[in-house]
């Protein structure tokens, strides 16, 4: 051997050894790439913590990419129609939902009123041990005027269910303290010192073709398929709570047009209400669900099903990776208290900055 | 397949194209960062390439192979991560170094007995922990970036020149903490000595 070699080659040697990054660390990196490459208008709901939706593919990021650039071009001319549809027993049953949709009238949230949109969500949590599922729950008070104050409540999250010892272990450490209710109370729901809420309702067409188009070419590139993205923006969109009976209908009637989408459970429980699931299996192993009461054409909610095991470490295939339901009501007045920051503290670095003074956790 | 260059000149009008930079090479930027500070890498790889993504506008397409500039950017974000290197290479100087010999045992010529090894790494990562910053930066990219001299020069954005003597201080130090001397003209024979060529990945 070469004596002068041998410190580098020493060197070279050292941790040579290390892990290669995990298959959830890489999903969550690209993940945060496309978030920062999407246009704007591709994020019409702000996901919160946790909500992050794991598993990009190669194959079917860039090939959405060149598809948005060659074939996407207007609401008019797109990707929805020609290419088939859901499967037709869920086409028929979207379609029947869509019918109920329009029928019913929407609640009218008078001067003063707050419309409640209560949320019971189940999220995957994942750390160095394992993965298991804690609540995530809150009722968010959007006032009649959308420029006052809206309120919400976060409820303390809690552990919902765990796979195993590591599971256990990840699952006693993320909950050591006992958390508190947080309120928080923003002008125009700009929460956390952030962005005002703009739900965006107002830019989608009402033609559920040209809606679909309308999807298809806004979130072009992010997902892990373009019609597997489609499906997550109609129910990131949906479990707002705040759309009308009519855009309703018309995102069920888009949701019929995306191939691969098919009735997965006729009778799919989620918080005590029953309907139908409608999904779409997923080649990162996740299939997203939206479930939907056809005979009223209410929304009950969605959820996450893992379709193979070792999508997380230790969750067996069938297992619930997550879920949210929506309920909404009208009422008249919404709880005292809160402040914009919550428990991070107070503003900082001036208003729309997203920053309070404690970072989150 | 595309170069990188110009993997990033699509990516101007098509945003979503930087993925595949992403896809090509988060991997080894993330072994880089992962052997410098451990388990914080996956924050490293995220985040360099969210900076990359940031100032795409500023990449020279006539480079064709993007690594150097990544492993620059991910340098420049382990700076902010300099205690946590710091315990990393003193968990290496403490009894970190017992583990690596088992993990490259089988590596090691029949003559290094496993103490010998021991005390080598040992010595090793305590010269490289006092090393200036600078120093310590272009040695690593050099012996865990797989960059060549021109390479680490882009990566840190310094003369060829400075590279090369930053490398030969770096080296001469980890030298001295292992108690060897090395004729002059044989640490220049290993500068010569063809490494890869990072600029070869486009092809």
């Amino acid at each position: 051997m070469n004596a002068n070699q041998d410190e580098l080659t020493l060197l070279r040697k050292v941790r040579d050894d290390v892990a290669a990054p995990s298959g959830v660390a890489l999903n969550a990196g690209r993940a945060a790439l496309l978030d920062a490459a999407a246009p704007a208008a591709a994020k019409p709901v702000t996901r919160h913590r946790g909500l992050k939706r794991a598993g990009w593919t190669t194959l079917g990021v860039v090939g959405a990419a060149s598809i948005a650039a060659t074939l996407v071009l207007t609401n008019v001319v797109g990707l929805a129609g020609w290419r088939g549809g859901a499967d037709p027993a869920a086409a028929d049953s979207l379609a029947r939902a869509a019918a109920a949709a329009i029928t019913t009238s929407d609640p009218v949230v008078g001067s003063g009123q707050y419309l409640k949109v209560t949320t019971t969500a189940v999220y995957a949590a994942t750390g160095d041990y394992g993965t298991y599922l804690e609540s995530q729950n809150g009722q968010m008070y959007i006032p009649a005027n959308r420029d006052d104050d809206w309120v919400w409540v976060r409820d303390p999250s809690t552990v919902v269910q765990t796979f195993g010892p590591g599971s256990e272990k990840q699952a006693a450490a993320d909950h050591t303290n006992v958390e508190r209710t947080e309120v928080v109370r923003a002008a125009k729901g700009a929460f956390y010192n952030g962005k005002p809420l703009d739900f965006g309702l107002g830019a989608l067409p009402r033609d559920p073709q040209q809606l679909l188009n309308y999807i298809y070419r806004t979130t072009a590139g992010a997902g892990v398929s373009p019609d597997g993205e489609a499906l997550v923006f109609i129910a990131d969109t949906l479990r707002t709570g705040v759309v009308p009976a009519d855009q309703r209908a018309a995102l069920y009637k888009a949701l019929a047009g995306i191939p691969g989408v098919e009735i997965t459970d006729n009778q799919a429980t989620l918080d005590g209400r029953t309907g139908v699931a409608f999904g779409r299996d997923e080649s990162n192993g996740i299939r997203q669900e939206i479930i939907i009461d056809p005979t009223t054409g209410d929304v009950i909610g969605e959820r996450y099903i893992l379709l193979k095991a070792g999508v997380y470490r230790g969750v067996p295939a069938g297992s619930l990776e997550g879920s949210t339901s929506v309920t909404t009501s009208v009422v008249d007045a919404a709880p005292a208290g809160g402040t914009v920051c919550g428990r991070l503290g107070d503003p900082a670095g001036g208003a729309g900055s997203g920053e309070c003074s404690t970072a989150d956790k | 397949m595309s170069s990188d260059s110009e993997i990033i000149r699509r990516s101007r009008d098509t945003p979503a194209a930087f993925a595949e930079l992403y896809d090509r090479h988060a991997a080894v930027i993330h072994r880089y960062a992962s052997r410098r500070i451990g388990e914080a890498a996956d924050d490293i790889m995220s985040e360099t390439f969210l900076v990359a993504f940031e100032r795409r506008a500023a990449f020279d397409e006539r480079v064709t192979d993007a690594r150097p500039w990544l492993y620059g950017i991910a340098t420049t974000l382990l700076k902010k991560r300099r205690r946590q290197e710091a315990r990393a290479w003193r968990g290496l100087v403490a009894g970190g170094a017992a583990e690596q010999v088992d993990a490259i045992r089988h590596s090691v010529d029949g003559h290094d007995d496993r103490l010998d090894a021991e005390l080598g790494i040992r010595r090793l990562a305590a010269a490289i922990r006092r090393m200036p910053a600078r120093d310590r930066d272009a040695l690593l990219l050099y012996a865990w970036g797989d960059l060549d001299y021109e390479g680490v020069a882009q990566a840190l954005d310094v003369p060829v020149g400075t590279v090369r003597s930053r490398l030969n201080r770096a080296r001469r130090q980890l030298r001295q903490a292992s108690g060897r001397i090395a004729p002059a003209e044989e640490v220049e024979h290993e500068r010569e000595s063809g490494r890869t060529d990072a600029a070869a990945q486009g092809a």
